[in-house]
C-alpha cells in the first residue's frame, strides 16, 4: 500500500473516534475536523518514531485541538457551548436515541481527564496501554478513570438499558 | 459477575453501539518537489539569513575593537579628588 494509501486507511479507521476525541477540546465539530486535519500532518513525518502509532496519532489529535482552542481566534467562541449530542448520529428507534442523546449529555458532564479516556477505550477502540501512551499517564490510571466515567454513566441510566438487538 | 458490574457492562454495551458523526477529513499531501518560486524564496532567505549573521558579526568585532585594551585601573575623578587633596 503507497503513503496515500496508509493514510487514508488510518482515517477510515480511526476518523470518526479521533474526531469525537478532538470535539471534547475545541467548540463545533468543524473545528475537530481541523483538528484533526492538522494533527495527520504532525503524525505524519514523525511516523515511523513512535512506538505505538495509534497511541502517538491521538497524542497528535490532542495536541493540535489544544492548539486550536487557545487560538485567539477560537477563543471569541468560547463561551457557546459545545455539546456532544451532536457528534454522534442517531438512526435507532425514538426511544434510543432519546437515550442516546441524554448520554451525549452525560458526557459533557463527566471530568475532562475521564471523558477524554472513556472515547479512545470505547470510541477508538484502545488498549489501557495505549491510553497510557497516549496521555503520558500510567495504564492503571487510565483503567480507573474509565471505571469512574462508567459509573457516572451508570449512575444516570435508566434501570433498563434498551437493547437495540432485540 | 454482580449486579453492579453487569451494570457497567451493559452501559458499556450500548456505548460501544453509539455510532460517531461522519467525518471528513482530507489526507495531507504527500511531500511535494518545490517549485522554482518556492526554490527562489528559499535561497533569498539563506542569503538574508547569512548577511544578517555577518553584519552581527562584523559589528561585534568593531565594538571589541572599540574597547580599549587597558582600561584605566580608576575612573578619572579619582584623580581630581588626589589632585584636591594635594592642595
Amino acid at each position: 500500500m503507497d503513503e496515500a494509501g496508509q493514510i487514508q486507511a488510518l482515517i477510515n479507521t480511526h476518523g470518526r473516534a479521533l474526531v469525537l476525541f478532538a470535539r471534547q477540546f475545541v467548540v463545533t465539530h468543524a473545528d475537530a475536523e481541523d483538528a484533526v486535519q492538522d494533527a495527520f500532518t504532525r503524525y505524519w513525518p514523525r511516523r515511523k518514531q513512535a512506538d505505538d502509532p495509534v497511541a502517538f496519532l491521538y497524542a497528535c489529535v490532542r495536541t493540535a485541538a489544544l492548539d486550536l482552542a487557545r487560538s485567539a481566534r477560537r477563543a471569541r467562541q468560547r463561551d457557546l457551548h459545545a455539546s456532544h449530542d451532536e457528534a454522534f448520529t442517531f438512526d435507532h428507534a425514538a426511544e434510543t436515541a432519546e437515550l442516546q442523546r441524554m448520554i451525549a449529555q452525560q458526557l459533557d458532564a463527566l471530568p475532562a481527564d475521564q471523558r477524554e479516556v472513556l472515547i479512545m477505550k470505547i470510541w477508538g477502540e484502545l488498549t489501557f496501554e495505549q491510553i497510557a501512551a497516549a496521555l503520558a499517564i500510567s495504564p492503571n490510571t487510565a483503567a480507573s478513570r474509565y471505571r469512574y466515567a462508567l459509573e457516572k454513566l451508570a449512575a444516570a441510566w435508566p434501570t433498563e438499558v434498551p437493547d437495540e438487538r432485540t | 459477575m454482580n449486579e453492579h458490574d453487569q451494570r457497567l457492562a451493559d452501559v458499556e454495551s450500548f456505548l460501544r453501539r453509539m455510532q460517531p458523526r461522519e467525518v471528513n477529513i482530507t489526507p495531507p499531501a504527500d511531500d511535494e518537489p518545490l517549485t522554482l518560486a518556492d526554490r527562489i524564496l528559499v535561497t533569498i532567505g539563506s542569503c538574508g539569513a547569512l548577511a544578517a549573521c555577518i553584519i552581527v558579526a562584523i559589528g561585534f568585532m568593531n565594538f571589541s575593537n572599540a574597547a580599549p585594551s587597558s582600561a584605566p585601573a580608576r575612573p578619572a575623578w579619582v584623580d581630581v579628588e588626589k589632585m584636591l587633596a594635594q592642595y
